[in-house]
């Protein structure tokens, strides 16, 4: 795969995982550039031990660690002010809102949810973080109980 | 209580406008030409002290001994420095980002741990070798008058001691506070990763 295609097919994907990890949009852009870099510098090296996919979400996912270097810089509640009463902004305001709550959950959990809701099966997550597929699953579920508390008490 | 929120749904509503292919391609060419900056400010900087140290060797053609020595030692202690911080770059090289998150992390946790090391046990070889060598590669000169010795001597170890005992743990301070910050939180990222 050229690295024109891999930018234009991921940009958007590893750039929710970013926002997922740090929720400002700036910031997530940063990290997203960062990781088309290592992308870039390390595609001839890319053998197809792994898809190109999981092999993408391992570089983009530890660009997210490598985060804790710019200490100060915290996740931030990005969460619209406004409230209106629009179906259309309703939506845009959940979401906003999961990306909030995804934000402030530990680290490694929110690589797994990001991956998760990006559509990656459960055995890429596995060999991207580098648990068991168990061990992912049962995350998983946590994750997502923890996150349907949280709407269901911003709902109500 | 609503069981049945379609997370993926909410999820996949972010999108954001997809930056031109070529931001990526200047960001990329401008660290290429940082890091070879880099790369010629060290070893300029290493090649003209070395320079000039020896163009003293070579000018004032010193007759004992062990002004020969004290150059020498001098010389040793500005190459282990520059070697110490060579050899962190092998290393960083091995954190490679395309490795699973539990392996990088680990990877990354090493690399901390030796940077530590060589932060402060580098440092203070640096400090002594270069003391001592400076003292010995003086003695030839300043060994006129019991005066001059006691001078020169003593401002010498009177700015190697301020050297040592303020500008030294000052920098190792504010050099392991953050390089501990980053062990602190790639613990945390372990016991994420082994706590499922």
């Amino acid at each position: 795969m050229k690295f024109e295609d891999i930018y234009t097919v991921y940009w958007q994907k590893v750039y929710r995982i970013c926002m997922g990890y740090v929720n400002d949009h700036d910031w997530a852009k940063d990290i997203a550039q960062e990781t088309f870099i290592s992308v870039f510098k390390q595609l001839s090296s890319f053998r197809n031990e792994a898809s190109i996919e999981t092999w993408i979400y391992r570089i983009a996912s530890n660009h997210c660690l490598r985060q804790m270097e710019n200490k100060g810089k915290l996740p931030r509640a990005n969460f619209p002010a406004e409230i209106s009463n629009e179906p259309e902004s309703d939506i845009r305001e959940k979401s906003a809102f999961l990306y909030t709550c995804i934000s402030e959950l530990p680290e490694i959990d929110r690589i797994i949810i990001s991956l998760e809701l990006e559509n990656v099966k459960q055995k890429e997550i596995a060999s991207i973080v580098g648990l068991s597929e168990t061990n992912v699953r049962v995350k998983i579920y946590r994750i997502k109980e923890k996150l349907t508390q949280k709407f269901n008490r911003y709902e109500r | 209580m609503n069981d049945n929120i379609d997370f993926k749904d909410l999820w996949q509503t972010k999108v954001t406008e997809t930056p031109d292919i070529k931001e990526v391609y200047y960001l990329i060419n401008k660290e290429k030409k940082r890091l070879l900056k880099r790369l010629i400010a060290t070893n300029i900087i290493y090649f003209l002290t070395a320079t000039y140290i020896m163009a003293i060797w070579v000018y004032y053609k010193p007759q004992l001994l062990s002004t020969k020595i004290g150059i020498s030692v001098s010389i040793l202690a500005i190459s282990i420095f520059i070697l110490a911080q060579n050899q962190m770059l092998p290393l960083l090289k091995k954190v490679n980002s395309s490795m699973t998150v539990s392996d990088y992390v680990d990877q990354f946790n090493k690399v901390q741990r030796k940077e530590k090391f060589l932060q402060t046990t580098m440092m203070n070889i640096y400090l002594v070798l270069l003391a001592l060598g400076i003292f010995i590669y003086m003695y030839e000169y300043v060994a006129k008058t019991v005066v001059s010795v006691l001078l020169t001597y003593g401002i010498t170890s009177g700015w190697f001691a301020f050297n040592w005992f303020y500008l030294r743990p000052k920098t190792i301070k504010k050099q392991q506070a953050k390089t501990n910050d980053l062990i602190a939180k790639l613990e945390t990222f372990k016991n994420q990763l082994t706590d499922a």
